[in-house]
């Protein structure tokens, strides 16, 4: 029975210790820093009587890279295009096309999020433009219907998360240097590259590794007035300073509420 | 009194069932005159047994009647579902209190539940001859390191990974083996082998999510685990059946996967030709299992054999008849081959019979 308590007790204590020492290693190096609204990061749904943490999500967007059809979806993540150099860099042109929905496996690669800058303009621009386009439009029920579709989705563009992926790439090094502006955050995420006939490959940016960010004591006391998600017509109700580390894992770094509208 | 043999519960138990069946046998032959014992004799084998009984139920707390056996029975029952409900009860509880604490106390707290489960199933697997309360107290104890891991994981935003699944198996097999619980056991090994497909997934460069999307990864691992009781011989009673259980499973599921989705597979030839292949596969490693089963008398290993070669089977009957026959008819050919597949047996076993009878 000895052998049971030394084994048992060192795996309890290796486990932990391995992850506290992966929590340092990560928290050693800033590689990325934002103040993000609610927009952003948003609370957990619904009522909370049976769990007392607070865990943000992170929202983004992927930006239009392409001029979007008229059918375009906002809701919809579209894809990275890859040109043939990128192609070669993910090791894509030899792999056979394969057709259907798993043609090639994900890999972690690292994606480019633009936290209010041109990306969010230029959607901004594109929803407000098809507004206008349907306004214009002879008045019949089903246009009317459309109208009102255009002008909530030109409002979740409004009033909705402000971080656009631009970007995504392999290299972190070569990502950092061409994008260094303080606007920017490099973060890992999951990728898979998908081809079909008529777009060739593309890249499917799955999900960032870390898309959620918890909330610790004694930030959390100051949230824990708040109900569930915030509607879309409200305010921000609280801003967050959110650091990220060499490995990519955030920690909230600062928290306000906001008391005005934003 | 007693021999050396009798040191574990299992094999106890095994004894008692024999004195048992010894003794409905000696008074059947009794009954029909066809053997009798001196007055001497029986009193002799009768106390003997008597006092080797006392002992053996005394020591390992076994059941020496049909009433007992069937209210043990019970016992593991209450003890599987309370241990589920007590490792809810941890979750539940951390997750109504811990935004109250601050990290430090988050983290020590984390730290202790494991620790505590582990002094109290040890104690308890020390002390009680019968182990249902140890028993209980292993699965809670495990509970709460899945807990203390991924909660951990939570409150420091650490990117998901496959490591935590090998800290996991590690700590199911340990208690496994100290309180003699096969299914810690095949929880442990479950853990592993996902474990080790994820990371043959993360060597080849590729993000462990999409481990499954090749799953001829789980073929080897299944393999070595079926084959591991050969070379690591397995004292507790069942331990040796899990291991071959498990890879059995884990091999034979994995060939009827792609014998359905020849896309998955890492060989780059026509589709049909990868599924025909992985199908004959499949047929042939089934009949396989069930033929090593009955030459090594393991009844595990027969039991999944044949239930593969019949879900390859009806896979096949669906392939060919399924578009165009009658309903109606289609079961009806099912429950003919199962009818067939009865006699075959049936067949074989008499064979076997014959066989053990000129031996």
């Amino acid at each position: 029975m000895k052998k049971y308590w030394v084994l048992g007790l060192a795996l309890i204590l290796l486990g932990n210790l391995l992850v506290l020492l992966q929590v340092y290693g990560n928290r050693q190096d800033v590689s990325g820093k934002m103040r993000l609204t609610e927009r952003e990061l948003t609370m957990p749904y619904g009522y909370r009587r049976e769990n007392s943490g607070i865990t943000l999500q992170l929202q983004w967007r992927m930006s239009y890279l392409e001029q979007p059809d008229d059918d375009d979806d906002f809701y919809r993540r579209r894809a990275f295009p890859l040109s043939k150099v990128q192609q070669e860099e993910w090791g894509l042109a030899s792999e056979p096309a394969r057709q259907g929905y798993r043609s090639a496996r994900a890999r972690t690669a690292y994606v480019v999020l633009e936290y209010d800058g041109e990306a969010h303009r230029k959607a901004l621009a594109i929803q407000q433009a098809r507004v206008e386009e349907w306004r214009g439009l002879e008045t019949t029920e089903q246009n009317q219907k459309g109208l009102e579709r255009r002008q909530n989705v030109y409002k979740h563009v409004l009033r909705g998360s402000r971080l656009y992926a631009v970007d995504v790439g392999l290299d972190r090094a070569a990502l950092e240097q061409r994008y260094s502006s303080a606007r920017h955050l490099i973060l890992p995420a999951v990728v898979r590259p998908r081809y079909t006939k008529d777009e060739g490959w593309r890249l499917n940016v799955e999900h960032l590794q870390v898309a959620s960010v918890y909330v610790p004591r004694p930030y959390r006391d100051r949230l824990a007035g708040l109900e569930g998600r915030r509607r879309q017509e409200q305010s921000p109700r609280f801003v967050v300073d959110v650091q990220w580390g060499a490995r990519g894992e955030p920690w909230v770094a600062g928290l306000e509420l906001l008391t005005v509208s934003e | 009194m007693g021999s050396m043999s009798e040191n574990s519960k299992d094999s106890a138990q095994q004894r008692v069932d024999q004195i048992q069946s010894f003794q409905r046998e000696l008074q059947q032959l009794q009954a029909e005159s066809v053997f009798e014992l001196s007055d001497t004799q029986r009193e002799q084998l009768g106390s003997y047994h008597q006092a080797l009984l006392s002992q053996l139920k005394q020591r390992h707390d076994i059941d020496t009647s049909e009433q007992g056996r069937q209210l043990s029975l019970g016992m593991r029952v209450v003890s599987l579902l309370g241990a589920l409900a007590l490792a809810a009860s941890v979750f539940f509880f951390f997750y109504q209190f811990w935004g109250y604490l601050h990290t430090w106390a988050q983290v020590l707290l984390l730290a202790s539940f494991p620790v505590l489960g582990l002094v109290v199933t040890l104690l308890l697997a020390s002390r009680e001859a019968a182990g249902y309360f140890s028993k209980l107290a292993a699965f809670t104890c495990f509970a709460c390191f899945v807990l203390n891991i991924s909660m951990l994981g939570q409150i420091f935003n650490i990117a998901p990974s496959a490591r935590a699944l090998l800290l996991w198996g590690a700590f199911a097999l340990l208690l496994a083996y100290a309180c003699q619980l096969q299914l810690l056991l095949y929880a442990g090994l479950l853990c592993l082998m996902v474990f080790v497909v994820f990371e043959l997934c993360h060597w080849r460069g590729f993000d462990w999510s999409s481990a499954f999307d090749r799953p001829e990864d789980l073929l080897l691992p299944s393999l070595a685990i079926f084959l591991l009781p050969l070379f690591w011989r397995q004292v507790a009673t069942g331990f040796a059946a899990a291991y071959r259980v498990m890879g059995a499973l884990g091999f034979l599921f994995t060939l009827w996967v792609m014998a359905h989705l020849g896309s998955a597979s890492y060989l780059l030839w026509d589709r049909a030709v990868i599924e025909g292949i992985y199908e004959l596969l499949g047929f042939a490693f089934a009949a396989a299992g069930i033929w090593l089963g009955i030459r090594q008398r393991w009844s595990d290993t027969v039991n999944v054999g044949s239930l593969f070669f019949l879900f390859f089977l009806f896979s096949k009957f669906v392939d060919w008849w399924w578009d165009w026959m009658p309903k109606y008819l289609f079961f009806f050919v099912l429950g003919l081959t199962a009818i067939l597949a009865l006699l075959v047996f049936k067949r074989v076993r008499r064979g076997l019979e014959v066989q053990e009878a000129l031996q």
